[in-house]
Protein backbone atom coordinates (compact mmCIF):
# COMPACT_ATOMS: atom_id res chain seq x y z
CA UNK A 1 0.00 0.00 0.00
CA UNK A 2 0.93 3.72 -0.80
CA UNK A 3 1.16 6.26 2.38
CA UNK A 4 -1.83 7.57 0.76
CA UNK A 5 -3.89 4.59 1.95
CA UNK A 6 -2.42 5.67 5.91
CA UNK A 7 -4.60 7.03 8.13
CA UNK A 8 -3.74 8.95 10.80
CA UNK A 9 -6.07 8.96 13.99
CA UNK A 10 -6.09 10.89 17.23
CA UNK A 11 -7.67 8.97 20.27
CA UNK A 12 -7.60 10.48 23.48
CA UNK A 13 -6.74 12.92 25.67
CA UNK A 14 -10.95 12.50 26.35
CA UNK A 15 -11.32 9.05 26.14
CA UNK A 16 -13.25 6.95 28.40
CA UNK A 17 -11.36 3.95 27.67
CA UNK A 18 -8.06 5.44 28.41
CA UNK A 19 -8.86 5.71 32.49
CA UNK A 20 -7.31 9.52 32.55
CA UNK A 21 -5.82 11.64 29.91
CA UNK A 22 -3.73 10.11 27.56
CA UNK A 23 -3.72 10.80 23.71
CA UNK A 24 -2.52 8.29 21.03
CA UNK A 25 -1.65 9.36 17.86
CA UNK A 26 -1.93 6.24 15.62
CA UNK A 27 -1.54 5.38 12.17
CA UNK A 28 -3.73 3.12 10.43
CA UNK A 29 -3.70 0.85 7.49
CA UNK A 30 -7.02 -0.52 6.63
CA UNK A 31 -7.77 -2.25 10.10
CA UNK A 32 -4.08 -2.57 11.09
CA UNK A 33 -2.31 -0.26 13.08
CA UNK A 34 1.31 0.90 11.95
CA UNK A 35 2.42 3.09 14.52
CA UNK A 36 1.67 4.60 17.90
CA UNK A 37 3.00 7.35 19.41
CA UNK A 38 1.48 7.89 22.86
CA UNK A 39 1.56 11.63 24.24
CA UNK A 40 1.13 11.97 28.08
CA UNK A 41 1.69 15.40 30.42
CA UNK A 42 -1.95 16.00 30.34
CA UNK A 43 -2.13 15.09 33.46
CA UNK A 44 1.35 16.77 35.21
CA UNK A 45 0.93 18.49 38.80
CA UNK A 46 4.51 18.81 39.51
CA UNK A 47 4.33 16.35 42.39
CA UNK A 48 8.10 16.74 42.34
CA UNK A 49 8.80 20.43 42.51
CA UNK A 50 5.89 20.70 45.19
CA UNK A 51 7.84 18.39 47.49
CA UNK A 52 10.36 21.03 47.44
CA UNK A 53 8.42 23.83 49.00
CA UNK A 54 6.65 22.09 51.69
CA UNK A 55 7.80 20.40 54.86
CA UNK A 56 8.39 16.81 55.39
CA UNK A 57 5.12 16.16 56.95
CA UNK A 58 3.22 18.67 54.62
CA UNK A 59 4.04 16.46 51.55
CA UNK A 60 2.76 13.14 52.84
CA UNK A 61 -0.73 14.19 51.92
CA UNK A 62 0.03 14.86 48.57
CA UNK A 63 1.74 11.53 47.94
CA UNK A 64 -1.80 9.56 47.75
CA UNK A 65 -2.83 11.44 44.84
CA UNK A 66 -0.13 9.94 42.75
CA UNK A 67 -1.80 6.75 42.30
CA UNK A 68 -5.36 7.43 43.47
CA UNK A 69 -6.24 3.69 43.71
CA UNK A 70 -3.41 2.04 45.49
CA UNK A 71 -2.84 5.45 48.03
CA UNK A 72 -1.04 2.86 50.60
CA UNK A 73 1.81 1.70 48.53
CA UNK A 74 2.79 5.76 47.60
CA UNK A 75 3.02 7.13 51.26
CA UNK A 76 4.57 3.60 52.36
CA UNK A 77 7.34 4.31 49.93
CA UNK A 78 7.88 7.81 50.75
CA UNK A 79 7.16 7.37 54.65
CA UNK A 80 9.71 4.50 54.54
CA UNK A 81 12.41 6.44 52.82
CA UNK A 82 12.32 9.15 55.23
CA UNK A 83 12.30 6.85 58.16
CA UNK A 84 15.48 4.99 56.75
CA UNK A 85 17.06 8.80 56.56
CA UNK A 86 16.00 9.29 60.20
CA UNK A 87 16.63 5.96 61.45
CA UNK A 88 13.42 5.94 63.50
CA UNK A 89 12.19 2.58 64.16
CA UNK A 90 9.10 0.85 63.13
CA UNK A 91 7.15 -1.24 65.72
CA UNK A 92 6.14 -4.54 64.16
CA UNK A 93 2.07 -4.12 64.86
CA UNK A 94 2.39 -0.67 62.87
CA UNK A 95 4.33 -3.23 60.20
CA UNK A 96 1.43 -5.82 60.24
CA UNK A 97 -1.51 -2.93 60.10
CA UNK A 98 0.58 -1.45 56.89
CA UNK A 99 0.77 -4.72 55.34
CA UNK A 100 -2.71 -5.54 55.91
CA UNK A 101 -3.67 -1.89 54.38
CA UNK A 102 -1.52 -2.32 51.64
CA UNK A 103 -2.87 -6.02 50.26
CA UNK A 104 -6.30 -5.01 50.55
CA UNK A 105 -5.37 -1.83 48.69
CA UNK A 106 -4.14 -4.33 45.85
CA UNK A 107 -7.12 -6.25 45.83
CA UNK A 108 -9.21 -3.15 46.04
CA UNK A 109 -7.30 -1.87 42.82
CA UNK A 110 -7.26 -5.69 41.10
CA UNK A 111 -10.99 -5.37 41.29
CA UNK A 112 -11.29 -2.08 39.85
CA UNK A 113 -8.80 -3.01 36.64
CA UNK A 114 -10.63 -6.23 36.24
CA UNK A 115 -14.33 -4.59 36.25
CA UNK A 116 -12.88 -1.92 33.69
CA UNK A 117 -10.70 -3.54 31.25
CA UNK A 118 -14.17 -6.18 30.48
CA UNK A 119 -15.79 -2.87 30.07
CA UNK A 120 -13.35 -1.65 27.67
CA UNK A 121 -14.28 -5.18 25.66
CA UNK A 122 -17.98 -4.44 25.80
CA UNK A 123 -18.25 -6.62 28.69
CA UNK A 124 -20.66 -4.39 30.67
CA UNK A 125 -21.69 -6.76 34.10
CA UNK A 126 -18.56 -7.77 35.28
CA UNK A 127 -18.13 -3.46 36.25
CA UNK A 128 -21.19 -4.23 38.15
CA UNK A 129 -20.06 -7.48 40.54
CA UNK A 130 -16.33 -5.86 40.69
CA UNK A 131 -17.54 -2.43 42.53
CA UNK A 132 -19.94 -4.08 44.42
CA UNK A 133 -17.36 -6.02 46.32
CA UNK A 134 -14.61 -3.08 45.93
CA UNK A 135 -16.93 -0.98 47.65
CA UNK A 136 -17.30 -3.56 50.55
CA UNK A 137 -13.23 -2.59 51.13
CA UNK A 138 -13.68 1.30 50.57
CA UNK A 139 -15.95 0.92 53.31
CA UNK A 140 -13.52 -0.27 55.51
CA UNK A 141 -10.85 2.02 54.73
CA UNK A 142 -13.83 4.79 54.92
CA UNK A 143 -14.20 3.48 58.44
CA UNK A 144 -10.64 3.33 58.87
CA UNK A 145 -9.22 6.52 57.70
CA UNK A 146 -12.44 8.52 57.13
CA UNK A 147 -11.31 8.22 53.21
CA UNK A 148 -12.09 6.50 50.56
CA UNK A 149 -9.17 6.89 48.56
CA UNK A 150 -6.72 9.28 49.69
CA UNK A 151 -6.19 7.99 53.15
CA UNK A 152 -3.30 9.64 54.87
CA UNK A 153 -2.65 7.25 57.57
CA UNK A 154 0.40 6.16 57.73
CA UNK A 155 3.36 8.87 59.36
CA UNK A 156 6.79 8.32 59.98
CA UNK A 157 7.28 5.83 62.28
CA UNK A 158 3.69 4.28 62.77
CA UNK A 159 0.48 5.56 62.41
CA UNK A 160 -2.41 7.57 62.73
CA UNK A 161 -4.02 5.44 65.48
CA UNK A 162 -4.28 1.65 65.75
CA UNK A 163 -7.49 -0.53 64.80
CA UNK A 164 -10.34 -1.91 66.29
CA UNK A 165 -11.17 -5.83 67.15
CA UNK A 166 -14.21 -4.58 65.61
CA UNK A 167 -13.02 -3.85 62.05
CA UNK A 168 -10.66 -6.91 61.89
CA UNK A 169 -13.37 -8.82 62.13
CA UNK A 170 -15.75 -7.09 59.38
CA UNK A 171 -12.67 -8.40 57.68
CA UNK A 172 -12.26 -11.77 58.80
CA UNK A 173 -16.24 -11.75 57.12
CA UNK A 174 -15.00 -10.43 54.36
CA UNK A 175 -12.13 -12.30 53.54
CA UNK A 176 -14.68 -15.62 54.13
CA UNK A 177 -16.96 -14.82 51.22
CA UNK A 178 -14.58 -13.28 48.77
CA UNK A 179 -13.16 -16.59 47.41
CA UNK A 180 -15.98 -17.43 46.08
CA UNK A 181 -16.82 -14.08 44.28
CA UNK A 182 -13.66 -14.44 42.71
CA UNK A 183 -14.80 -17.87 41.67
CA UNK A 184 -17.92 -16.57 40.62
CA UNK A 185 -15.50 -14.13 38.07
CA UNK A 186 -13.87 -16.69 36.54
CA UNK A 187 -16.61 -18.78 35.88
CA UNK A 188 -17.93 -16.11 34.03
CA UNK A 189 -14.43 -14.94 32.02
CA UNK A 190 -11.97 -17.30 32.05
CA UNK A 191 -13.97 -19.71 29.50
CA UNK A 192 -16.12 -16.89 28.21
CA UNK A 193 -15.37 -18.16 24.65
CA UNK A 194 -15.39 -14.60 23.62
CA UNK A 195 -13.33 -13.25 25.89
CA UNK A 196 -10.63 -15.51 25.31
CA UNK A 197 -10.38 -15.19 21.29
CA UNK A 198 -10.00 -11.39 22.23
CA UNK A 199 -7.34 -11.76 24.75
CA UNK A 200 -5.27 -14.86 23.98
CA UNK A 201 -1.95 -14.68 21.92
CA UNK A 202 -2.87 -10.67 21.62
CA UNK A 203 -0.41 -8.25 22.76
CA UNK A 204 2.47 -10.66 23.40
CA UNK A 205 5.46 -9.34 25.44
CA UNK A 206 8.54 -11.29 25.39
CA UNK A 207 10.56 -11.61 28.53
CA UNK A 208 13.61 -9.85 26.27
CA UNK A 209 11.47 -6.52 25.62
CA UNK A 210 10.12 -6.75 29.10
CA UNK A 211 13.12 -6.22 31.15
CA UNK A 212 14.42 -3.74 27.60
CA UNK A 213 11.45 -1.55 28.67
CA UNK A 214 11.57 -2.15 32.74
CA UNK A 215 8.45 -3.75 32.51
CA UNK A 216 7.41 -4.68 36.58
CA UNK A 217 4.81 -5.89 38.57
CA UNK A 218 1.84 -8.11 36.76
CA UNK A 219 2.97 -7.38 33.58
CA UNK A 220 6.67 -8.89 33.94
CA UNK A 221 5.17 -12.20 35.79
CA UNK A 222 2.72 -12.87 32.86
CA UNK A 223 6.15 -13.51 30.85
CA UNK A 224 7.32 -15.50 32.75
CA UNK A 225 9.77 -14.00 35.06
CA UNK A 226 9.64 -14.27 38.62
CA UNK A 227 10.36 -10.91 39.92
CA UNK A 228 8.80 -9.69 43.47
CA UNK A 229 10.23 -7.36 45.62
CA UNK A 230 8.28 -8.94 48.72
CA UNK A 231 9.72 -11.93 48.12
CA UNK A 232 13.70 -10.50 47.69
CA UNK A 233 15.94 -10.69 50.58
CA UNK A 234 15.59 -6.85 51.13
CA UNK A 235 12.31 -6.59 50.96
CA UNK A 236 10.80 -3.19 49.21
CA UNK A 237 14.33 -1.48 50.07
CA UNK A 238 17.88 -2.57 51.39
CA UNK A 239 17.03 -1.22 54.52
CA UNK A 240 18.27 -2.01 58.16
CA UNK A 241 14.10 -1.86 59.01
CA UNK A 242 12.84 -5.13 57.31
CA UNK A 243 9.30 -5.62 56.37
CA UNK A 244 7.57 -8.27 57.61
CA UNK A 245 6.99 -9.97 54.22
CA UNK A 246 9.59 -12.61 54.78
CA UNK A 247 7.37 -13.98 57.87
CA UNK A 248 4.69 -14.91 55.55
CA UNK A 249 3.58 -17.62 53.54
CA UNK A 250 2.20 -17.11 49.98
CA UNK A 251 2.97 -17.74 46.63
CA UNK A 252 3.62 -15.30 43.44
CA UNK A 253 1.86 -16.34 40.75
CA UNK A 254 3.67 -16.30 36.85
CA UNK A 255 2.33 -17.51 33.66
CA UNK A 256 4.29 -18.06 30.85
CA UNK A 257 3.11 -16.51 27.07
CA UNK A 258 2.90 -12.77 28.32
CA UNK A 259 -0.58 -12.16 25.83
CA UNK A 260 -3.28 -10.14 27.45
CA UNK A 261 -4.92 -12.98 28.83
CA UNK A 262 -2.09 -14.00 31.05
CA UNK A 263 -1.72 -10.87 32.07
CA UNK A 264 -5.46 -11.19 33.77
CA UNK A 265 -4.91 -15.05 34.66
CA UNK A 266 -1.99 -13.26 37.25
CA UNK A 267 -3.92 -10.73 38.48
CA UNK A 268 -6.93 -12.63 39.27
CA UNK A 269 -4.46 -15.23 41.13
CA UNK A 270 -2.96 -12.79 42.40
CA UNK A 271 -6.01 -11.36 44.51
CA UNK A 272 -6.15 -14.87 45.82
CA UNK A 273 -2.65 -14.60 47.44
CA UNK A 274 -3.85 -11.14 48.67
CA UNK A 275 -6.61 -12.59 50.34
CA UNK A 276 -4.30 -15.22 52.08
CA UNK A 277 -2.16 -12.62 53.03
CA UNK A 278 -4.83 -10.57 54.69
CA UNK A 279 -6.02 -13.32 56.60
CA UNK A 280 -2.58 -13.97 58.28
CA UNK A 281 -2.30 -11.02 59.18
CA UNK A 282 -5.64 -10.64 60.46
CA UNK A 283 -4.73 -13.17 62.78
CA UNK A 284 -1.31 -11.92 63.55
CA UNK A 285 -3.01 -8.48 64.79
CA UNK A 286 -5.94 -10.87 66.63
CA UNK A 287 -3.10 -12.18 68.70
CA UNK A 288 -0.88 -9.61 69.72
CA UNK A 289 -0.33 -6.57 70.77
CA UNK A 290 1.71 -3.19 70.48
CA UNK A 291 2.10 0.54 70.18
CA UNK A 292 1.07 2.10 66.45
CA UNK A 293 1.48 6.18 67.17
CA UNK A 294 4.90 7.39 66.02
CA UNK A 295 7.01 8.51 68.35
CA UNK A 296 7.49 11.46 66.42
CA UNK A 297 5.74 14.34 68.35
CA UNK A 298 7.21 17.74 66.32
CA UNK A 299 5.59 18.60 63.48
CA UNK A 300 8.65 20.04 61.94
CA UNK A 301 11.14 16.99 61.44
CA UNK A 302 14.55 17.67 60.77
CA UNK A 303 15.78 15.01 58.43
CA UNK A 304 19.71 14.40 58.53
CA UNK A 305 21.46 15.05 55.38
CA UNK A 306 21.54 11.69 52.99
CA UNK A 307 19.81 10.19 50.50
CA UNK A 308 17.64 6.70 50.08
CA UNK A 309 15.40 4.96 47.75
CA UNK A 310 12.69 2.80 48.96
CA UNK A 311 10.92 0.36 46.37
CA UNK A 312 7.62 -1.09 46.35
CA UNK A 313 5.83 -3.91 45.05
CA UNK A 314 2.59 -1.57 44.39
CA UNK A 315 -0.38 -3.24 41.96
CA UNK A 316 1.27 -1.75 38.97
CA UNK A 317 5.01 -2.53 39.63
CA UNK A 318 7.61 -1.29 41.38
CA UNK A 319 7.33 1.89 43.22
CA UNK A 320 10.13 3.85 43.99
CA UNK A 321 10.48 6.95 45.87
CA UNK A 322 13.92 8.71 45.87
CA UNK A 323 14.76 11.31 48.98
CA UNK A 324 17.33 13.55 49.06
CA UNK A 325 17.57 15.70 51.82
CA UNK A 326 20.43 18.51 52.85
CA UNK A 327 19.37 18.45 56.63
CA UNK A 328 16.73 21.03 56.64
CA UNK A 329 12.89 20.41 57.13
CA UNK A 330 12.53 20.21 53.37
CA UNK A 331 13.30 17.63 51.08
CA UNK A 332 16.03 18.72 48.51
CA UNK A 333 14.80 16.67 45.73
CA UNK A 334 11.92 13.69 45.80
CA UNK A 335 11.84 11.86 42.74
CA UNK A 336 8.80 8.79 41.75
CA UNK A 337 9.54 5.93 39.66
CA UNK A 338 5.87 4.15 38.72
CA UNK A 339 4.88 0.90 36.86
CA UNK A 340 2.39 2.73 34.73
CA UNK A 341 5.44 5.09 33.50
CA UNK A 342 7.51 2.66 31.74
CA UNK A 343 4.34 0.79 30.59
CA UNK A 344 3.14 3.61 28.33
CA UNK A 345 6.63 3.40 26.77
CA UNK A 346 6.23 -0.25 25.10
CA UNK A 347 2.67 0.32 24.11
CA UNK A 348 3.91 1.15 20.59
CA UNK A 349 5.82 -2.10 20.50
CA UNK A 350 3.11 -4.38 21.22
CA UNK A 351 0.42 -2.06 19.14
CA UNK A 352 2.95 -2.79 16.22
CA UNK A 353 0.85 -5.05 13.22
CA UNK A 354 -2.18 -5.20 15.65
CA UNK A 355 -5.47 -4.73 14.44
CA UNK A 356 -7.21 -1.72 16.05
CA UNK A 357 -10.10 -3.03 17.39
CA UNK A 358 -7.33 -5.19 19.91
CA UNK A 359 -6.43 -1.62 21.33
CA UNK A 360 -7.77 -1.54 23.92
CA UNK A 361 -7.88 -5.12 24.37
CA UNK A 362 -3.93 -4.68 24.78
CA UNK A 363 -4.08 -1.40 26.25
CA UNK A 364 -6.62 -2.37 29.66
CA UNK A 365 -4.66 -5.64 29.92
CA UNK A 366 -1.37 -3.40 30.80
CA UNK A 367 -3.11 -1.53 33.76
CA UNK A 368 -2.40 2.00 33.19
CA UNK A 369 -3.39 4.63 35.25
CA UNK A 370 -2.81 8.46 34.07
CA UNK A 371 -1.89 10.19 37.10
CA UNK A 372 0.87 7.84 37.77
CA UNK A 373 2.26 8.18 34.65
CA UNK A 374 2.15 12.26 34.58
CA UNK A 375 2.66 12.77 38.21
CA UNK B 1 29.26 -6.38 45.06
CA UNK B 2 32.77 -6.93 43.66
CA UNK B 3 34.53 -4.32 42.62
CA UNK B 4 37.97 -5.14 41.98
CA UNK B 5 36.67 -6.16 37.68
CA UNK B 6 35.41 -1.89 37.63
CA UNK B 7 39.19 -0.64 38.08
CA UNK B 8 39.59 -0.13 34.28
CA UNK B 9 36.39 2.34 34.11
CA UNK B 10 38.06 4.29 37.07
CA UNK B 11 35.02 4.21 39.31
CA UNK B 12 35.08 6.10 42.51
CA UNK B 13 33.17 4.23 45.37
CA UNK B 14 31.28 6.23 47.46
CA UNK B 15 28.96 4.24 48.92
CA UNK B 16 28.42 0.11 50.11
CA UNK B 17 25.96 -1.21 51.72
CA UNK B 18 25.09 -4.96 52.24
CA UNK B 19 23.05 -5.21 48.70
CA UNK B 20 22.43 -1.20 47.68
CA UNK B 21 26.13 0.52 46.07
CA UNK B 22 26.32 3.70 44.64
CA UNK B 23 29.57 4.30 42.28
CA UNK B 24 30.56 7.66 40.20
CA UNK B 25 32.05 7.16 37.27
CA UNK B 26 33.17 9.93 34.01
CA UNK B 27 30.40 10.64 31.70
CA UNK B 28 32.47 9.40 28.65
CA UNK B 29 32.82 6.00 30.24
CA UNK B 30 28.85 5.50 31.65
CA UNK B 31 28.12 3.82 28.44
CA UNK B 32 31.02 1.10 28.58
CA UNK B 33 30.32 0.53 32.08
CA UNK B 34 26.44 -0.13 31.69
CA UNK B 35 27.10 -2.15 28.90
CA UNK B 36 29.78 -4.31 30.93
CA UNK B 37 27.19 -4.55 33.94
CA UNK B 38 24.63 -5.59 31.76
CA UNK B 39 26.23 -8.14 30.18
CA UNK B 40 29.13 -9.65 32.72
CA UNK B 41 26.86 -12.96 34.28
CA UNK B 42 28.67 -11.57 37.47
CA UNK B 43 26.35 -8.30 37.64
CA UNK B 44 23.52 -9.24 35.08
CA UNK B 45 21.80 -6.19 35.97
CA UNK B 46 19.05 -6.53 33.27
CA UNK B 47 16.67 -3.97 34.27
CA UNK B 48 17.16 -0.35 34.72
CA UNK B 49 14.67 1.19 37.21
CA UNK B 50 14.82 4.66 36.67
CA UNK B 51 17.08 8.00 36.25
CA UNK B 52 17.33 10.22 38.71
CA UNK B 53 18.53 13.53 38.25
CA UNK B 54 19.55 16.12 40.62
CA UNK B 55 20.35 19.88 40.85
CA UNK B 56 23.40 20.34 43.10
CA UNK B 57 23.54 24.26 42.38
CA UNK B 58 27.20 24.39 40.74
CA UNK B 59 25.84 20.93 38.57
CA UNK B 60 23.83 18.09 38.49
CA UNK B 61 24.03 15.04 39.42
CA UNK B 62 22.59 11.80 37.22
CA UNK B 63 21.50 8.46 39.22
CA UNK B 64 21.06 5.56 37.23
CA UNK B 65 19.28 3.11 39.15
CA UNK B 66 19.82 -0.80 38.30
CA UNK B 67 18.45 -3.70 39.27
CA UNK B 68 19.46 -7.45 38.99
CA UNK B 69 16.24 -9.38 38.40
CA UNK B 70 18.43 -12.93 39.21
CA UNK B 71 20.53 -12.32 41.38
CA UNK B 72 18.51 -9.39 43.37
CA UNK B 73 21.27 -6.85 43.83
CA UNK B 74 20.84 -3.00 43.25
CA UNK B 75 23.46 -0.27 42.16
CA UNK B 76 23.83 3.48 41.47
CA UNK B 77 25.93 4.92 39.09
CA UNK B 78 26.26 8.53 39.40
CA UNK B 79 27.89 11.22 37.09
CA UNK B 80 28.32 14.70 37.33
CA UNK B 81 27.25 16.76 34.79
CA UNK B 82 28.43 20.06 33.76
CA UNK B 83 26.09 23.16 34.37
CA UNK B 84 27.26 25.20 31.56
CA UNK B 85 26.95 22.74 28.98
CA UNK B 86 24.63 19.72 30.25
CA UNK B 87 25.65 17.11 27.46
CA UNK B 88 25.28 13.46 28.62
CA UNK B 89 25.47 10.69 26.14
CA UNK B 90 22.54 8.51 25.62
CA UNK B 91 21.87 4.97 27.13
CA UNK B 92 18.71 4.35 25.15
CA UNK B 93 20.94 1.68 23.01
CA UNK B 94 21.41 -0.52 25.93
CA UNK B 95 18.45 0.09 28.03
CA UNK B 96 15.33 0.95 25.47
CA UNK B 97 13.12 2.28 29.02
CA UNK B 98 15.77 5.20 29.01
CA UNK B 99 13.82 7.18 26.68
CA UNK B 100 11.26 8.68 28.48
CA UNK B 101 13.66 9.10 31.13
CA UNK B 102 15.80 11.09 29.06
CA UNK B 103 12.91 13.39 27.57
CA UNK B 104 11.17 13.59 31.05
CA UNK B 105 15.03 15.16 32.35
CA UNK B 106 15.69 17.02 29.26
CA UNK B 107 12.05 18.86 29.67
CA UNK B 108 12.43 19.50 33.54
CA UNK B 109 16.19 20.05 34.26
CA UNK B 110 17.10 21.17 30.07
CA UNK B 111 20.40 18.31 30.34
CA UNK B 112 21.22 17.32 26.88
CA UNK B 113 21.30 13.53 25.68
CA UNK B 114 23.94 13.45 22.78
CA UNK B 115 22.42 10.85 19.83
CA UNK B 116 18.83 10.57 21.16
CA UNK B 117 16.91 10.60 18.86
CA UNK B 118 13.66 12.25 19.09
CA UNK B 119 14.75 13.87 22.38
CA UNK B 120 11.13 16.31 23.22
CA UNK B 121 9.33 17.80 25.88
CA UNK B 122 7.13 15.07 27.62
CA UNK B 123 5.06 16.90 30.27
CA UNK B 124 5.55 20.51 29.61
CA UNK B 125 3.58 21.88 26.40
CA UNK B 126 5.81 22.79 23.26
CA UNK B 127 7.42 25.71 23.36
CA UNK B 128 7.71 26.58 27.38
CA UNK B 129 10.99 28.12 28.43
CA UNK B 130 12.45 27.64 31.18
CA UNK B 131 13.09 23.86 32.81
CA UNK B 132 10.83 23.78 35.96
CA UNK B 133 13.27 21.45 38.48
CA UNK B 134 15.71 23.66 38.19
CA UNK B 135 16.54 25.10 41.49
CA UNK B 136 16.97 28.50 39.99
CA UNK B 137 13.53 28.31 37.95
CA UNK B 138 11.65 31.31 38.12
CA UNK B 139 8.14 31.11 36.22
CA UNK B 140 7.92 34.87 34.36
CA UNK B 141 6.41 33.66 31.11
CA UNK B 142 4.28 36.48 29.95
CA UNK B 143 2.04 34.57 28.01
CA UNK B 144 0.38 33.22 31.34
CA UNK B 145 -2.55 34.95 32.55
CA UNK B 146 -1.30 35.19 36.25
CA UNK B 147 2.26 36.38 35.77
CA UNK B 148 0.91 39.61 33.46
CA UNK B 149 -1.46 40.49 36.28
CA UNK B 150 1.35 40.73 38.83
CA UNK B 151 3.40 42.90 36.40
CA UNK B 152 0.13 45.27 36.38
CA UNK B 153 0.17 45.10 40.14
CA UNK B 154 3.59 46.11 40.15
CA UNK B 155 3.15 48.60 37.36
CA UNK B 156 0.61 50.12 39.98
Amino acid sequence: MTTKNKLKINIGPQHPSTHGVLRLVLELEGEIIKSCEPVIGYLHRGMEKMAESHTYLQYLPIVDRIDYLSGFFNSFAYCNAVENLTQIEVSKRSQYIRVLTMEMNRLSSHLLWLGTFLLDMGATSPLFYTFRDREVILSLFEELTGQRLMYNYYTFGGLRHDVSSDWLDKITDFVKIMPKKIQDYENIITNNPIFTTRTKNIGIMSKNSALQYSITGPNLRATGINVDSRKTIHPFACSPIQLIYPELDFQIPTAQNGDSFDRYKVRVEEMKACLKLISQCVDWLKSNSGEVISPIKQPLLKVPEGEFISNVEAPRGVCSCYVKSDGSTKPYRVKWRTGSFYAVQILPKLLENAFYPDLMAIFGSLDVILPEVDR
Amino acid sequence: MNFDVLEKFNVEIIKKENSFDKIRVEASKLCDLLNFLKNNAEFDFDRLNTIIAIDLIDNFELIYDLHSTQIGQHTQISIIVDRNSPKVPSITEIFKSAYFDECEIFDLFGIEFTNNKNLKRLFMPKGWIGHPLRKDYKQTDERLSWNEKEEVNGKQ
